[in-house]
């Protein structure tokens, strides 16, 4: 179930509200209200998928109580290699295998396994869990709380990734506590803002994106095509994922949960490192805290820094996607930040409007690998975004993309819109609920279109 | 400045939020501004849906009032399935735009039917044959059936998903026996528009677009066709020349037996459906002679493929097949068309006139222009 449909909308949250604050006195049973709903959200897609979530889960946790019983570091690896399996078999299994096929000249059978939705999410989840328990840093957690962490429908799909210590603590908090109808309210904000971006701002340009990465399969690109391209990408891929994360964050709220930041104007970033400290923040602290420190991080020489920051990047392209598109995008962007971090210690800053473009045409760069369907047509983009195919074509849909510039501009992040910018005004409450409604007609007029990150 | 407003927002901001948590306590302000937030979403969106049941723009809502509701839009995927649950019609046209300028007033006289015009722009075989199921089950076995063929009929990827639909919303929700959950798919933009512009409409401020039957002349006005930008739609900068392949290309037995044309068995379930009082007609669509395959081409021996094998169909089901995709002066002039595909109204008009002869009993036009490949019933 998608957060920008009607069904959604119209039918499940209120049904799934209605549960949860009636039942909101008794802890068990705001849980399993939660829980219920997130199993009902999670089955919508296909209910296949729902087994290899709960056993995920069930022998995560398991596996977790049996280490505190003895041999804990074993049981531990192995709880983290089921979910490492698990993401492997039905993620990557045929990619191996393409990629197998590719080296020997083979043709291997294919598994034909269909990509659960949101595996990536909730196996990292999961994974984090177990690391931090072996670092003796996270609790054992009874099963109910424990569950309810991962499957809690706002973040289950695509994130935030949520760490336990920030999540099942809140669990236990009064929904009732102070400060309940300013939550609720500042929660409604951003779910419009999030569905608005997404329906009438992302869902407008992907079309264009699509059409001409597309096209760059089979055709070269005038110059302005693209640049179009590469724009429209860039722009889609931040309001659209942005804009889950504020939904997400938003419906967390109504029932009194704080979903970690995600983003922060990231396309103001004047330096690659900055533009990682508010792109996906809790995969980044993610990919910090469990792959860029563990692998040497920056503190045993440059070498191993080096390598560190680059593998840390690789892996984090591959969980992006199954395709070498993706690695390679990681590995450009561990580059780019290697080289940030060089010439930040030569001490010679460029001009901030430099530094920015810098960054922007680095991470633009890297969202053509990232989008394209493979290098020929990744190279042919770049190609001709550098004229090398002649300096004909326009911008197209210049007048959407401006408005998605002022978005990506002038929006903060949602945190700090929940905490300084939302103010309880009347005309900001009807003005946001004429949005809201217009959105709702919107998304009735057919398909909704899927959350770029839902593939991931 | 940027920095001078920047700080007076942020400021002016604080001052409200200050405001908010001075009268905290209570949450007053916060719960008067969630109140004005759920209230006018919730009340927006309520007004909206009863204004969309009660003007009901497609007819699909079992309790909404009777009042006139006049086909505005040019959505017929969307306005036709009223036209055949609620109209007094016998007898129909399915096909695409192709076929839309055939008038069912004229063509009644020939038949003595009551037929509406269903054919929707740029309707695949598949959604032709949705509007004629929707006919079978709601009204019978009609007393006329006119379809209109074009080379989407001989596609052979015709039952693939991209080509089953186009661009172009298909309702299918108006086309199933059930009209409850139809509710799903009417709150939306475009249906509260249509039923503003019925509203309008009603109010005397709108124009009807489509009469009860289905028809509509939607090319423009037939006294300001203007043949230099015709040509220049249907040749392009192309040389106006149409060139043979030699030799020509003849399908090998095998090649024939692989042949297959996925959208003739959905008209062949059809048909079978309509049992013996029906009267069907298949007319193979006038086209200019730039979009038929070149002659001798591989494309021409497939298309003349698949006129065999409608032929076939049309032979079991007592079916009337006219030809008038050919080769003939009136596909290769140019004034013929609007575009490549379009005719003229008073094309259409003689294809209405000749149709009439061709079923009197005539097997060919004087001119080359059709001619009856299987004579039905």
């Amino acid at each position: 179930m998608l957060f920008q449909s009607q069904p959604f909308i119209l039918i499940f949250m209120p049904l799934t509200l209605a549960a949860y604050w009636l039942a909101v006195s008794s802890e068990r049973l705001r849980h399993y209200a939660l829980i219920a709903a997130s199993l009902v959200f999670y089955a919508w897609w296909d209910v296949r998928f729902l087994p290899l979530l709960l056993a995920q889960i069930g022998l995560t946790w398991l596996l977790a109580r049996w280490s505190n019983k003895g041999r804990r570091l074993p049981v531990i690896v192995l709880g983290i290699l089921i979910n490492l399996g698990s993401l492997a078999t039905f993620k990557y299994l045929d990619f191996l295998i393409n990629s197998l096929d590719a080296i020997t000249g083979w043709h291997l059978p294919r598994s034909g396994l269909i990509l659960p939705i949101g595996i990536s999410f909730f196996s990292f989840q999961l994974i984090s869990y177990l690391v931090d328990l072996r670092r003796g840093d996270a609790p054992l957690y009874p099963l109910r709380p424990f569950a309810l962490f991962v499957l809690v429908f706002p973040h289950l799909i695509a994130g935030p990734i949520v760490r336990h210590n920030e999540l099942v603590p809140q669990f236990s908090l009064d929904p009732r506590r102070p400060g309940l109808a300013q939550r609720f309210a500042i929660a409604g904000v951003l779910f419009t803002l999030g569905l608005a971006k997404k329906v009438l701002v992302a869902d407008q340009l992907g079309p264009v994106a699509d059409r001409l990465y597309e096209k760059a399969t089979h055709t070269v690109l005038t110059f302005g095509e693209a640049w179009t391209a590469a724009l429209a990408f860039t722009f889609q891929l931040f309001l659209d994922f942005s804009a889950y994360t504020e939904m997400a964050i938003g419906i967390a709220l109504m029932f009194g949960l704080l979903l970690p930041e995600n983003f922060n104007r990231p396309y103001l970033a004047t330096s690659l490192r900055d533009f990682w400290r508010r792109w996906h923040i809790s995969l980044s602290n993610f990919i910090r805290d469990y792959l860029y420190i563990p692998l040497g991080g920056s503190r045993h020489g440059e070498l191993r820094y080096v390598w560190a920051t680059i593998m840390s990047m690789a892996i984090c392209g591959l969980w992006h996607g199954a395709g070498w598109t993706y690695v390679v995008w990681g590995v450009w962007n561990g580059v780019g930040l290697v080289i940030c971090r060089y010439w930040q210690r030569f001490g010679r800053p460029m001009p901030v409007l430099l530094a920015w473009f810098v960054t922007m045409l680095f991470v633009i760069v890297g969202w053509v690998i990232f989008r394209a369907v493979d290098f020929t047509s990744a190279g042919s983009i770049l190609a001709s975004m550098v004229g090398a195919n002649g300096l004909t074509g326009r911008l197209e849909a210049w007048r959407m993309m401006l408005v998605a510039t002022a978005i990506a501009m002038l929006i903060p992040s949602a945190h700090q819109l929940k905490e300084r910018y939302i103010f309880p005004s009347v005309p900001l409450a009807i003005v946001v609920a004429v949005i809201a409604v217009i959105c709702v007609l919107e998304i009735g007029k057919g398909a909704p279109t899927p959350f770029i990150y839902f593939q991931f | 400045m940027l920095t001078t407003l920047r700080t007076g927002l942020t400021n002016w901001i604080a001052t409200k939020r200050g405001d908010a948590e001075h009268d905290a306590a209570d949450g007053a302000r916060w719960r008067r501004f969630g109140k004005a937030l759920f209230g006018t979403f919730i009340g927006g969106l309520a007004a909206c849906a009863a204004f969309i049941l009660i003007v009901d723009p497609y007819q699909v809502v079992p309790f909404s009032p009777p009042m006139p509701r006049p086909n505005i839009d040019t959505s017929q995927r969307h306005f036709y399935p009223a036209i055949i649950r609620h109209g007094n019609y016998d007898s129909i046209i399915v096909g695409n735009s192709m076929i839309r300028l055939f008038d069912p007033d004229r063509l009644d006289k020939t038949f003595g039917s009551r037929l509406a015009n269903v054919a929707m722009n740029a309707a695949t075989p598949w959604e032709q044959m949705q509007m004629a199921d929707l006919f079978l089950r709601v009204k019978g076995p009609p007393k006329v059936m006119i379809v209109g063929l074009d080379h989407w009929w001989c596609d052979e990827r015709a039952d693939q998903p991209d080509r089953k639909l186009t661009i172009r919303a298909f309702p299918d929700w108006m086309f199933d026996d059930n009209p409850w959950n139809d509710f799903l798919y009417l709150l939306n933009g475009k249906t509260i528009e249509t039923a503003a512009r019925i509203v309008m409409t009603n109010l005397g401020h709108g124009r009807i677009r489509l009469q009860p039957n289905g028809f509509s002349v939607y090319t423009p006005p037939d006294d300001t066709y203007d043949l230099a930008a015709a040509q220049q739609r249907i040749w392009g900068d192309r040389p106006h020349v149409i060139t043979p392949v030699t030799p020509p290309v003849v399908l090998t037995e095998a090649e024939r037996a692989t042949l297959r044309f996925p959208a003739q068995d959905w008209l062949d379930a059809i048909l079978n459906r309509e049992g013996d009082r029906t009267r069907t007609v298949l007319i193979w669509l006038p086209t200019h002679i730039s979009t038929l395959p070149a002659p001798g081409s591989r494309d021409a021996a497939v298309e003349a493929a698949c006129k065999a094998d409608m032929d076939a169909i049309a032979r079991r089901h007592q079916a009337t097949v006219v030809d008038w995709r050919i080769d003939s002066p009136l596909n290769r002039n140019d004034a013929t068309f609007w575009d490549p595909y379009h005719h003229r109204l008073p094309v259409a008009q003689r294809i209405e006139d000749d149709l009439a002869k061709a079923l009197a009993g005539k097997d060919a036009a004087d001119d080359g222009a059709w001619t009856v490949r299987v004579r039905g019933r």
